[in-house]
């Protein structure tokens, strides 16, 4: 069995939208979050294949060599769960196994929770699966006098994209590294404790990250010439939409309060990772089978930060395949 | 146990919505349509109370004395759906069975696509459940050089307003009338019927499509008009339009479900003068209406019925 990573281009719900994949069996669609790309899963898509899985990688809406609508509406999680099931359609796949990282995590949940008879399965990786709340997210998102919480920074169109476009290797490395768990939590970083993910409001979000002088061993400097090539090349307004469209979400997401997930699930973070530490995260991991009632386990990684998939791919990998290989 | 109807407002889904509700027991939500009230289920919230129901029908999102937000993308169907699953919750109800006419009925079936978990149990009226299609559908609504679809003719913000408005009373019996199974038949009944000339709007089609009769069929008094009259005069018809102009951003966002079924039991009414059974592509898709429904309980077609309630309507509204 191949486990090459070939690449292709496929129409799904309206867009035309660049795949990586590899090995052929059950199907596995990988989702990658913010700043990302396909080559987030670069890790996994040959073990999955060796593993028996014909592995997924899109580049999601709005990056890499998939297409960037213009509108900020075109980017709700409707349209991009819309995005998944066209995807399987375009395979030729009845069913398939839905992974995603960071904000591809909320799309692999929805799609299990809108379509269980599409997507059998889910493995949320860093971001758990969170229960619509009872009021407009970003009303009760962090701020203060100084400092705002990174996803209402992201709001107004343009603001963010100047700031991460003026050096795009400078932002990827800067990103990459400081929410990574070898990173060394200072005191003004948004890694900060008692400040996760606030950006001053004198600063902007760069103004937080640490440009290291090395990088970690799980990222080579081919790794960030591969982002800074992408990204130099697209911009960041398509992933940054996707933030633009947090209480858009919450409004269309109104049929599904208190709606459960109800396939068997996975979960997978770094006890490093920032988002452990966003608000409600404390009570919500712990509770999480009572909105994933057949969460088959929790698993939190020693030491690893945000890049849960990248930083620990023997590990990620071993616990998808035993995952995926019990269904 | 009592059958009269009485009424509230709850708060659900970010608005106010008046509620006329009766009896006691499993719950059971009706949906109206377009341009119609909870009134339009006023023979229906008895009967279900007096056979150990509790019926709730609510001024739906738009209409009545419900809130009517300003905004056109706020009627959306998950902003519909979001209103009946508010509802519950408000409610306290774990689940319910959800009923709806015209518009309404898309707005149950939906609802039972969605939340199978919180609705056990589906009842369409005029309107079946339409599997989403693979192009935007006012991309594909009918029109020619002299018409269009009416709901084509809906879309631009203000228009049909202003000539529904000019005469409510005169529109609401009209459309009451002129849908129903007592209108004469005419070489243009079905969706020839529906056309809306270019020049000159609903109006210009008042002498033959679009008619005011004389004299009320059995089944609607002047004191019926005039509730429904009076409620338009108030609100206007923007809320009640509104639904239309999400047609195409509902097909967007609904790309989750493409292929998708509803997989709770279900019932589908109609009456065979129904101007909607000869819509585009209902003829196809009537028939085969359990490929899409599972559970779909056999056709109900009631002869002579169009989408005004009947004693046969009546008859079949309980869940088998």
């Amino acid at each position: 069995m191949t486990t090459e990573v070939t690449h292709r281009i496929v129409e799904t719900n309206g867009i035309r939208m660049h795949l990586a994949e590899a090995g052929s069996g059950p199907l596995v669609v990988l989702c990658h979050g913010f700043p990302e790309s396909w080559y987030s899963w670069r890790h996994q898509l040959p073990a999955l294949a060796e593993a028996g899985f014909h592995a997924v990688a899109p580049d999601m809406r709005g990056y890499g060599q998939t297409e960037r609508p213009e509108a900020i509406d075109q980017y709700t999680l409707l349209h991009l769960v819309g995005d998944m099931v066209s995807l399987l359609d375009a395979l030729g796949a009845d069913q398939a196994v839905i992974a995603g990282h960071d904000w591809g995590a909320p799309v692999a949940w929805h799609a299990a929770l809108l379509r269980p008879d599409r997507f059998r399965a889910v493995i949320g990786l860093s971001v758990p699966y969170r229960p619509r709340g009872t009021v407009r997210p970003t009303t009760v998102m962090p701020q203060n006098d100084n400092a705002v919480f990174y996803q209402l920074y992201f709001q107004t169109p343009g603001l963010a994209e100047t700031e991460l476009e003026r050096d795009v290797g400078r932002t990827i490395r800067g990103i990459l590294y400081s929410a990574a768990g070898d990173a060394t939590p200072r005191e003004s970083s948004v890694t900060a404790v008692g400040a996760v993910g606030m950006v001053p409001r004198k600063g902007g979000f760069l103004s937080g990250l640490e440009d290291p002088t090395n990088l970690p061993s799980w990222l080579s400097k081919a790794d960030v010439a591969f982002y800074t090539d992408e990204f130099t090349r697209t911009g960041f307004t398509g992933g940054l939409n996707w933030y633009r469209n947090i209480d858009r979400n919450w409004e269309l997401l109104a049929p599904f309060a208190g709606a459960r997930v109800m396939v068997p699930a996975l979960y997978i973070a770094g006890d490093r990772d920032l988002v452990m530490r966003f608000p409600g995260m404390d009570q919500l991991i712990p509770s999480l089978t009572r909105f994933v009632p057949q969460l088959r386990g929790t698993i939190m990684l020693p030491g690893c930060g945000h890049w849960t998939q990248q930083e620990r791919a023997g590990e990620v990998n071993a616990a998808m395949i035993d995952f995926l290989r019990q269904l | 146990m009592s059958s009269e109807v009485t009424h509230r407002t709850v708060e659900t889904n970010g608005i106010r919505m008046h509620l006329a509700g009766a009896g006691a027991g499993p719950l059971v939500v009706l949906c109206h349509g377009c341009p119609e009230l909870w009134y339009s289920w006023r023979h229906q919230l008895p009967a279900l109370a007096e056979a150990g129901f509790h019926a709730v029908a609510p001024d739906m999102r738009g209409y009545g004395r419900t809130d009517r937000p300003e905004a056109i993308d706020q009627y959306t169907l998950f902003h519909l759906v979001g209103d009946m699953v508010g509802l519950l919750d408000v409610l306290e109800a774990e689940n319910a069975v959800i009923v709806g006419n015209d518009w309404g009925a898309s707005v149950a079936w939906h609802a039972a696509l969605m939340r199978p978990d919180r609705f056990r149990g589906v009842i369409g009226l005029s309107v079946p459940f339409r599997l989403r299609g693979q192009v935007r559908p006012t991309a594909v609504m009918p029109q020619t050089e002299d018409a269009v679809f009416y709901q084509l003719y809906y879309q631009t913000p203000g228009v049909a307003e202003a000539e529904f408005e000019h005469d409510v009373r005169r529109f609401i019996r009209g459309n009451l009338y002129s849908i129903s199974g007592d209108m004469p038949a005419r070489e243009a009944r079905g969706a020839a019927a529906l056309m809306v000339p270019r020049k000159g709007g609903l109006l210009a089609r008042w002498a033959t499509h679009f008619v005011n009769p004389a004299v009320l069929p059995p089944w609607v008094s002047e004191n019926d008009v005039d509730f429904c009259a009076n409620e338009f005069a108030r609100t206007g018809f923007r809320g009640a339009i509104n639904w239309y102009r999400n047609i195409d951003r509902n097909w967007a966002l609904l790309a989750p479900y493409a292929g998708a079924r509803v997989t709770v039991p279900a019932l589908y009414i109609a009456g065979d003068r129904d101007p909607v059974v000869s819509f585009p592509g209902m003829d196809r898709l009537i028939p085969n209406l359990a490929d899409f429904v599972h559970s779909c309980a056999p056709r109900s077609c009631c002869p002579a019925v169009a989408t005004g309630p009947s004693r046969s309507a009546q008859r079949r509204s309980t869940l088998q």
